[in-house]
């Protein structure tokens, strides 16, 4: 299956990473699974911002899930979640693009204070209906070249970007960013396995 | 303490059944997580057309319903089901929660079939029921093998008007696809689709199947150009190849006109650069499209050393060569764009036998056990069947291997294989060895 799930923009501050804008494509999941899998994909899109170094970029793979992430030079990130069958290049380029246009539509000044509610970018969820087919967002792009693909780190599991000593179970349990019933989610999804990225 | 769970349990029975009476609306059930019940407030959900039951519950009430329903319903096999109606209504009540729970359970899934067929359960209900179980397990077999069964008593039916079994595909059709989206190689799903189509066949009235099957291409081609890993939608493509091979004119017209691409050109394009160059075929790309499918076919597989008298239906046989090139197109494409999938190579090689298997069927050729044998018609070389058939001589497989179709085939195939392995495709040594030793080109490679 080549889907993308969920694209974002964030912004990388000195001790957080806040959400600039984000779109979702949650489709194949039940409706009660809806809410608590978008927390969880903005959780984990948090999570591996803040743990990638500015000006590098990054693939995670989790189960069926794959995470890509870009931070600029600048601390502007983008994050594309889809399954492991999306080219990671293709992936890549199409982030660079998003930040490219992010960045020329809002001012940079605004980056650190600014939260999804104040930023106005609307074509990220015309961007992620776009990207479904990466043939047809390859040729739209058209950067293909610029991007050298052994310059992405892939990792095999989330465990693996985490700083030493952390678990992801923990961070979890720790964070108030994720609704009671999404944690009761994530825990179900881990024990069963299944139906849950990461 | 125990009391008080059984009341509860009966409430959620209760509530359950409350929602499920307005079934034809419903469209999901799922199980929610939720750890305890922390707001003393119904565990029964219905939001937006789904029903959900959260998590904490689910083990009283399927304790509760499973046990009911074996001491009660199912255990005396001596007390035969006259009595049922009684019981009845209780029955479907703990069967839906039971299934809707737990439907990997054939003994409960037989229990409703009974009732259908006591006319206690109703066909279209049925349908929804199963439905809404596959919202929440789209792999569950079980509950296809249940509609099916509703499905193909529905179908038996002559009367049944043509719209009405247009309704019932498509719902069919609506299933699958949620159903193979939520769950990637979900055997099941494309297992259900394929019998679909097959059931259709034999309907008596003049539902238009051809249409169908055109429908049913174009969706796989689309589908697999998207799923490049997942088997169980390559093969259901490859079943509706299969269909198109031999539709009425009428459809193919249909056909061309709803692609967006030539197929006639597709194939002169891909004859044309792969044409051996040692031959003296000096046909351009434009000259080609001006052939008749005949003189094409003459072209490409020259020589027929047909031991019998039926006549070949070269228009047949050139649309299945378009079909089949260009899916080898797409193939190459797909093969270039998303690199080391496994299942894509599968699919190649699925294309491949075909062509093969329409080479020596023109010249009148089966490979058995290994060797390439005549094959007696059935139709004119009635006598001869008993006799053992005899081994091809050598002369005639080098003719086969000397044909244009052939040979571009191979040049084809070697191009393919030597720009995927120089990109570090270990699929491509793989596909060789395949073409080799499998369908015993090791010869001619």
């Amino acid at each position: 299956m080549v889907k993308v799930y969920a694209l974002a923009v964030l912004y990388k501050g000195v001790n957080s990473a806040t959400v600039l804008k984000a779109a979702y494509n949650l489709q194949s999941f039940s409706f009660f699974q809806k809410g608590s899998v978008q927390e969880f994909m903005t959780f984990v899109s948090k999570t591996i911002v803040e743990r990638t170094q500015p000006a590098s970029r990054q693939s995670v793979k989790e189960g069926e899930y794959m995470l890509q992430v870009y931070v600029r030079a600048d601390n502007l990130a983008g994050v594309l979640i889809s399954d492991h069958e999306y080219p990671n290049r293709v992936a890549h380029t199409l982030i660079t693009k998003v930040l490219d246009e992010f960045s020329a539509k809002v001012p940079a000044s605004n980056w650190a204070t600014a939260n999804e509610t104040s930023v106005e970018f609307p074509v990220l969820p015309e961007y992620l209906v776009k990207f479904q087919n990466p043939r047809e967002a390859d040729a739209l792009t058209k950067i293909q070249d610029d991007l050298d693909e052994t310059k992405i780190i892939l990792h095999n599991t989330i465990k693996a970007v985490l700083d030493r000593g952390e678990h992801l179970d923990e961070l979890v349990a720790k964070t108030d960013s994720l609704s009671t019933s999404s944690k009761a989610f994530y825990k179900t999804a881990r024990k069963t396995n299944s139906c849950c990225n990461f | 303490m125990e009391e008080d769970k059984f009341a509860l349990v009966e409430k959620i029975i209760k509530d359950v059944h409350n929602v499920l009476s307005k079934i034809a609306e419903l469209y999901a059930f799922d199980v929610v997580p939720m750890d305890n019940n922390f707001q003393n407030k119904s565990p029964v959900l219905h939001m937006e057309n789904c029903l959900g039951l959260e998590s904490w519950c689910v083990k009283h009430v399927y304790m509760y319903c499973y046990t009911e329903l074996m001491d009660k319903y199912c255990m005396k096999p001596n007390r035969k089901s006259r009595k049922l109606a009684f019981g009845c209504e209780r029955l479907i009540k703990l069967l839906n929660v039971t299934l809707l729970l737990k439907p990997e359970n054939n003994s409960l899934w037989n229990k409703r079939r009974e009732l259908v067929l006591q006319a206690l359960l109703d066909k279209t209900v049925e349908l929804h029921f199963s439905r809404l179980v596959l919202s929440r397990k789209p792999k569950c077999n079980e509950a296809y093998a249940y509609r099916r069964w509703v499905l193909d008593s529905i179908l038996q039916d002559d009367t049944l008007p043509v719209h009405n079994i247009e309704s019932l595909v498509n719902d069919e059709i609506v299933i699958c696809n949620l159903a193979s989206d939520k769950c990637p190689n979900n055997y099941h799903s494309w297992n259900h689709r394929t019998w679909l189509l097959n059931r259709l066949t034999r309907v008596k009235s003049n539902f238009d199947i051809d249409s169908l099957f055109i429908k049913e291409y174009h969706f796989s081609e689309k589908w697999t150009s998207k799923h490049v890993s997942d088997f169980s939608c390559f093969h259901y493509y490859q079943f509706c190849l299969k269909n198109i091979y031999s539709l009425s004119d009428e459809s193919w017209k249909i056909l061309q006109s709803s692609l967006n691409i030539n197929l006639r050109k597709v194939l002169v394009k891909l004859l044309a650069t792969n044409f051996p160059k040692d031959l003296t075929i000096q046909a351009s790309e434009e000259n080609l499209l001006s052939y008749s499918e005949e003189n094409l076919m003459k072209l490409l597989l020259a020589y027929a050393n047909k031991n019998c008298k039926c006549v070949v239906d070269y228009v047949q046989l050139c649309r299945k060569v378009e079909i089949l090139f260009h899916s080898l197109v797409l193939n190459d494409e797909l093969i270039r764009f998303y690199k080391h999938h496994e299942t894509l190579w599968y699919h190649r090689r699925f294309i491949l036998h075909e062509m093969l298997m329409v080479m020596y069927d023109h010249f009148g050729l089966v490979r058995c056990k290994g060797a390439l044998v005549k094959k007696s018609c059935k139709v004119c070389y009635f006598e001869e069947l008993r006799q053992k058939q005899p081994k091809i001589v050598r002369y005639d497989s080098n003719h086969i291997y000397s044909s244009v179709f052939f040979n571009v085939i191979l040049t084809h195939e070697k191009k393919i294989i030597d720009e995927r392995r120089t990109d570090g495709d270990n699929f491509a040594d793989r596909h060789e060895k395949y073409l080799k030793f499998v369908e015993a080109l090791n010869s001619v490679i």
